[in-house]
């Protein structure tokens, strides 16, 4: 099947999905889950991207098109600032704090 | 499927020259779409709710928490301008392990996105009243599975899925930013000025009334979510790539089943070879820079005219915009400068940019969860 098929098939299943749920409060621990991975998917992928953009992609590209190094020093500074708002958020959500 | 070394391998990257950036105006839009969308959730909904519940005392919060989307943000699309691949292509090149697992996190986090639907159906439903007789909540899901319809259609109809979103953003994004700066400019407003701007760099203190543990969460919400945040900010390689930004260029873009003309779409990108294509290198640098720019700038811009309107009219009678009142008591802002009139057109730009949260994000996942499919199962 195409990329379009399939992309198609999703854009139904997920209409489907959230009209079917829309006339519903959001469960309790769905919401509760919804925003702990968002927290600690932002932390992931983050993290992930310095891995992916400064250190295999350069290995690709030639050297005019790589990354500079300010880009990863702020890049490493928002990981550091995002790991502490999902800690933050873990142990306000654990009522540890 | 873990035993097999062929699942989740990507073919390799192919060489093409990068080619030139065309006129910048009409290469932004990526930009545009992420203010759009991010509207939809910090600006009606967090910064406006802790504004209008604590005054000043954690505004000086919003600046960083804005900039710091910043390098991540910029970095998801340098990925897609130098590979032309998505921001989930390039998580499975690196671990397809992780990406499967990212792929399993984001799957959950996106069961429930309807609410934004039912957000934007409880602006129409104050607007128009209609079904006449039936409850606010069953008035809110009314227009909510209507906008839903309406969204589903015109996407089928489009001949080019990307074109479509990114025209409806524009509009939403032009529309929210002069009725802000309109309603922004009420003598209320200005007066209270010199003070908002004081605390978006020195806290207030002491706070107007006792901090409730309760909106700790809300709190650390609105900061990590201001912009867009969370997987949302993922989608912003899919508008680049959509756009034909940079290597995207070589990438087919999805179209319409009914009018659009089906376009190859590569199962991988293709990176910049050793030749005179990299002497457009800087400008696409600077040109994702300024996109990004856009984005978080403006969504910074409007996020501060909801935080000073919440702080002049909401903040001292206590009006909190939460619920199915999200909206009805923000109408407030433009209900101040322009009486009935401008209640009407606040609840039309936040049903616009409540709704427009579902497009953008019924459109991303699909894409996301293609991309995965095929990547992961390429049989299929």
């Amino acid at each position: 099947m195409s990329v379009r098929s399939w992309y198609l098939i999703f854009l139904f299943l997920l209409t489907a999905i959230t009209a079917a749920t829309m006339g519903f409060a959001e469960p309790g621990p769905l919401i509760l889950l919804s925003a702990v991975i968002g927290f600690v998917g932002t932390v992931l992928y983050s993290i992930a991207l310095i891995f992916l953009n400064h250190v295999y992609l350069p290995r690709h590209l030639p050297a005019a098109a790589r990354p500079g190094r300010t880009n990863l020093v702020f890049l490493c500074i928002a990981c550091a600032a995002y790991a502490l708002l999902a800690v933050a958020y873990l142990l306000t959500v654990a009522k540890i704090v | 499927m873990f035993a097999n070394p062929a699942w989740g391998t990507l073919p390799p990257f192919k060489k093409a020259p990068l080619p030139p950036l065309p006129n910048i105006w009409t290469a932004l839009g990526p930009g545009v779409i992420f203010m759009a969308l991010a509207q939809g959730s910090g600006e009606l909904i967090w910064w406006p709710y802790i504004i209008a519940k604590y005054g000043l005392s954690f505004l000086f919060l919003l600046l960083p928490a804005c900039f710091l989307q910043f390098p991540v943000t910029y970095e998801i699309g340098r990925y897609t301008v130098l590979t032309g691949e998505s921001i989930f292509q390039g998580f499975i090149r690196l671990n397809r392990g992780f990406a499967f697992f990212l792929w399993i996190l984001m799957t959950l986090s996106f069961l429930w996105f309807g609410a934004f639907a039912a957000a934007g159906g409880t602006s129409l439903a104050a607007l128009t009243n209609f079904p006449a007789g039936w409850t606010p909540r069953g008035q809110t899901l009314f227009w909510g599975y209507l906008s839903m319809f309406v969204f589903l259609a015109a996407i089928l109809l489009s001949k080019v899925i990307y074109r479509l979103i990114e025209t409806f953003m524009w509009a939403v994004a032009l529309l929210t930013l002069v009725g802000l700066l309109w309603a922004s400019a009420n003598a209320e407003a200005l007066h209270a000025l010199p003070a908002f701007v004081k605390g978006l760099f020195i806290p207030e203190s002491p706070m107007p009334r006792p901090w409730d543990p309760d909106d700790a969460t809300k709190l650390l919400t609105a900061i990590t979510f201001a912009g867009l945040g969370g997987f949302w900010t993922l989608f912003y390689s899919y508008w680049i790539r959509d756009k034909g930004a940079g290597m995207a260029h070589y990438m087919g873009r999805l179209t319409g089943p009914i009018t659009g003309k089906a376009e190859a779409i590569p199962a991988s990108g293709a990176v910049p070879g050793e030749d005179e294509g990299l002497a457009h290198a800087g400008r696409w640098r600077r040109y994702l820079f300024w996109d990004v720019s856009i984005g978080i700038g403006g969504n910074l811009l409007t996020t501060l005219m909801t935080c000073l309107l919440a702080y002049t009219l909401l903040f001292p009678k206590g009006l909190l915009p939460q619920g199915y009142e999200l909206a009805v008591v923000q109408s407030r802002f433009f209900e101040v400068s322009w009486g009935w009139l401008g209640k009407i057109l606040f609840l039309i730009v936040a049903a616009a940019f409540l709704s427009d949260t579902w497009l953008a994000t019924v459109d991303s996942v699909s894409r996301i969860h293609t991309d995965c499919l095929y990547a992961f199962f390429p049989r299929t």
